[in-house]
């Protein structure tokens, strides 16, 4: 076992989203933070050059290395599972997370990750800010989360439109950047949409472009998007925001050191110190650091695993995962037409259901063109051979759009996690969880999406197919240590202090009771501000 | 495979797949993706995929006869690797990257998928006949 001895003002625990974020603020403020991940990195040394995806496609000859892995792994075979999105560039995110933190559950198959930057390396970048109500069910105010807002916007760059869509983005944030430029295929549905707009808002429908973090304007030394077409597959340009970058930026500051290969296991509360247990990922020792005040950033599973180890008294956690379907669908129109050289390969519409009028309960439809993602994985589904099915893909595939579709969602009795011993892992134990919806919230579920069907309809898209990869899927989770000021064990103050604790913070989606539909990355990173200002004892 | 090298293999699925000849590099990617992603193939699927080879003409029936029948087989995975290796050659990205079609092509596409259709029948038949999945 080792021990370092020194003391660390804090110590954040994760280098994704919220740890990112809040060892920024923590940094800027003066404070000494340690940041504690196990950090793997690419190390598959796939080189992208900065050309945009058709280009490449047509002239470079070692591009099977590029988009297959130099062993072949991108390959895609087997069933669809949570991130199926994953390139080879990009797969050192899930690295490892089967032996350290790992999930036992036939109903729910959550992605987790150990990587330098986490899951945030392969979000969306969709950002959305929740509305009064949102914040009410989730259990605090949105008044505090307002200037937190502001400062992650500031830090990250958000662009986006002021169209319908704007009540349910990034109403109210400054310093918006010019919405990125949808392509043609999305422009027909936007002018399909605004020829219907008030059928469509009386139903309770409000489409538009989405607010995502990424750069329409350079911003020091990350760029504009290039329009390449080539987002899943690398970050040359930086033009997405990745929580690296923050970090990366953070570790040329005196006042933050980054430990990797550290696998936080719990902490112990000694008077005024708090020890923090890691295990190294390499050598398997244990170690031990000491830090006046500790943050957890370790995603809503990573935190829960911690906190139910460093407590005496076990019990069963809430939890909280909104229900996702994808529906990939043809948009005749564009049916047999080559696409744009030049185009985004992020999230390009967004279609919200207010279904109370009220922009509480919303449930959210983000849409994405298919391209960059090669023919072979929609070859791969097709009930054809594969000759046959290359021919069809080919020609309907400038016609499809995937519409993601996301459920608000509230906690239930059989939605639970708990840690069980395992003498077959290597911390000792293991993360069971349950996931079940009851029939109210199934019918719910297939209310909204008939809902959903039929405003994809009337806007000239024909569904052919439903997906529906299983929860855990939408790789949003929240509940866990939820919000109360009467102390319970396993809850969270609004301050972020976990309770029974006197310096231990909780700054990921742990403490919201409720979890909307909308996109949640961009209100975790506020909380992660939000929390880091308190601990740093302000107001 | 029986009495069937490997560049006679890449030749038949690269025909099967995009009517083109499949070049020597490929041929040599083919071979390392097979080493390290392919899957074992029983006494039997090897015996009907070598005839598949040797009469180009079964392939679409085998093919289409297992994405029926069992969708992950491993003779569809080798059929699969080559594809994904034609996909990633610029010579090629005229059968992969979306075109400028008639509404003609449309008509030509539901033929040749419901010839499709046809074989996979036949061959799902053939498949559980003779127990080849």
């Amino acid at each position: 076992m080792s021990n370092t001895g020194q003391i660390h003002d804090y110590i954040v625990v994760g280098s994704g989203l919220t740890g990112a974020m809040a060892a920024q603020t923590l940094c800027e403020a003066g404070a000494g933070v340690l940041m504690l991940d196990v950090a793997y990195r690419n190390k598959t040394g796939l080189e992208f050059p900065s050309d945009d995806f058709i280009s490449l496609r047509k002239n470079s000859a070692s591009q099977h290395h590029m988009f297959l892995g130099k062993d072949y792994s991108g390959i895609p075979w087997g069933a669809i599972k949570t991130g199926a999105q994953l390139t080879p560039g990009r797969k050192y995110i899930v690295q490892e997370v089967e032996k350290w933190i790992p999930m036992l559950s036939d109903t729910f198959k959550p992605m987790e990750s150990l990587a330098y930057g986490g899951l945030g390396n392969a979000w969306g970048a969709g950002c959305y800010i929740f509305s009064e109500s949102e914040f009410q069910k989730m259990g605090i105010l949105k008044s505090e989360f307002e200037e937190s807002y502001q400062t992650v916007s500031n830090r990250i760059g958000i662009s986006a439109a002021n169209d319908d869509a704007m009540p349910y983005t990034v109403h109210g944030l400054k310093n918006v950047l010019p919405a990125i430029v949808p392509e043609k295929s999305i422009q027909n549905i936007v002018q399909s949409y605004q020829r219907q707009r008030s059928k469509f808002q009386q139903r309770g429908f409000h489409v538009g472009l989405p607010a995502v973090a990424t750069l329409t304007k350079d911003m020091g030394e990350r760029k504009a998007l290039a329009y390449s077409d080539m987002d899943f597959w690398h970050d040359n340009d930086q033009s997405v925001y990745r929580p690296w970058m923050t970090v990366d930026a953070l570790l040329k500051q005196s006042n933050f050191r980054l430990e990797e290969r550290m696998l936080v296991v719990k902490f112990e509360e000694q008077g005024d110190l708090i020890k923090v247990h890691a295990k190294h990922t390499e050598t398997n020792e244990e170690h031990i650091f000491t830090c006046r005040k500790l943050v957890l950033c370790s995603g809503v599973l990573g935190t829960a695993r911690i906190a139910l180890r460093s407590f005496e008294r076990k019990q069963e956690l809430p939890l909280l995962c909104n229900p996702y379907l994808y529906v990939p669908m043809l948009q005749l129109r564009t049916l047999g037409r080559a696409t744009e050289q030049r185009k985004s390969g992020m999230g390009q519409l967004v279609m919200f259901y207010d279904k109370q009028r009220d922009n509480s309960d919303v449930a959210m439809a983000a849409f994405f063109t298919y391209r960059s993602l090669l023919l072979m994985r929609l070859i791969k589904e097709s009930p054809f051979n594969f000759a046959a099915s290359r021919a069809l893909m080919q020609y309907i595939v400038p016609s499809m759009v995937i519409a993601g579709i996301h459920h608000p969602e509230s906690t239930g009795s059989h939605k639970l996690l708990r840690l069980q011993p395992s003498s077959k892992t290597p911390t000792g134990d293991i993360l069971e969880a349950q996931y079940v919806l009851n029939s109210d919230e199934l019918k719910e579920v297939e209310r909204t999406e008939k809902e959903f069907f039929k405003s994809f309809l009337s806007l000239g898209c024909i569904p052919i197919q439903k997906v529906q990869p299983g929860h855990g899927a939408s790789i949003h989770y929240a509940g866990t240590l939820p919000y109360n000021s009467n102390g319970y064990a396993y809850t969270t103050s609004h301050r972020g202090l976990l309770s029974g604790t006197k310096n231990v913070y909780v700054a990921d989606g742990s403490s919201f009771h409720y979890l909307p539909a909308k996109g949640i990355s961009f209100t975790l990173m506020a909380n992660a501000d939000r929390v880091a200002r308190k601990a740093l004892g302000g107001a | 495979m029986r009495n069937i090298d490997l560049h006679t293999e890449a030749n038949v699925l690269s025909h099967y797949l995009i009517s083109e000849n499949c070049p020597d590099d490929t041929v040599i990617r083919f071979a390392d993706a097979l080493l390290l992603q392919s899957e074992p193939l029983s006494e039997k699927q090897i015996e009907w995929y070598s005839r598949a080879i040797k009469y180009p003409f079964l392939m679409p029936i085998l093919d289409g006869g297992l994405a029926l029948v069992n969708r992950s087989s491993p003779v569809r995975k080798r059929i699969f690797i080559m594809l994904c290796l034609l996909e990633c050659d610029p010579r090629f990205v005229n059968r992969f990257l979306p075109l400028n079609r008639s509404w003609w092509y449309l008509i030509v596409a539901g033929w040749n998928a419901a010839w499709a259709v046809v074989g996979a029948i036949v061959g799902a038949c053939l498949i559980k006949f003779f127990s080849i999945e």
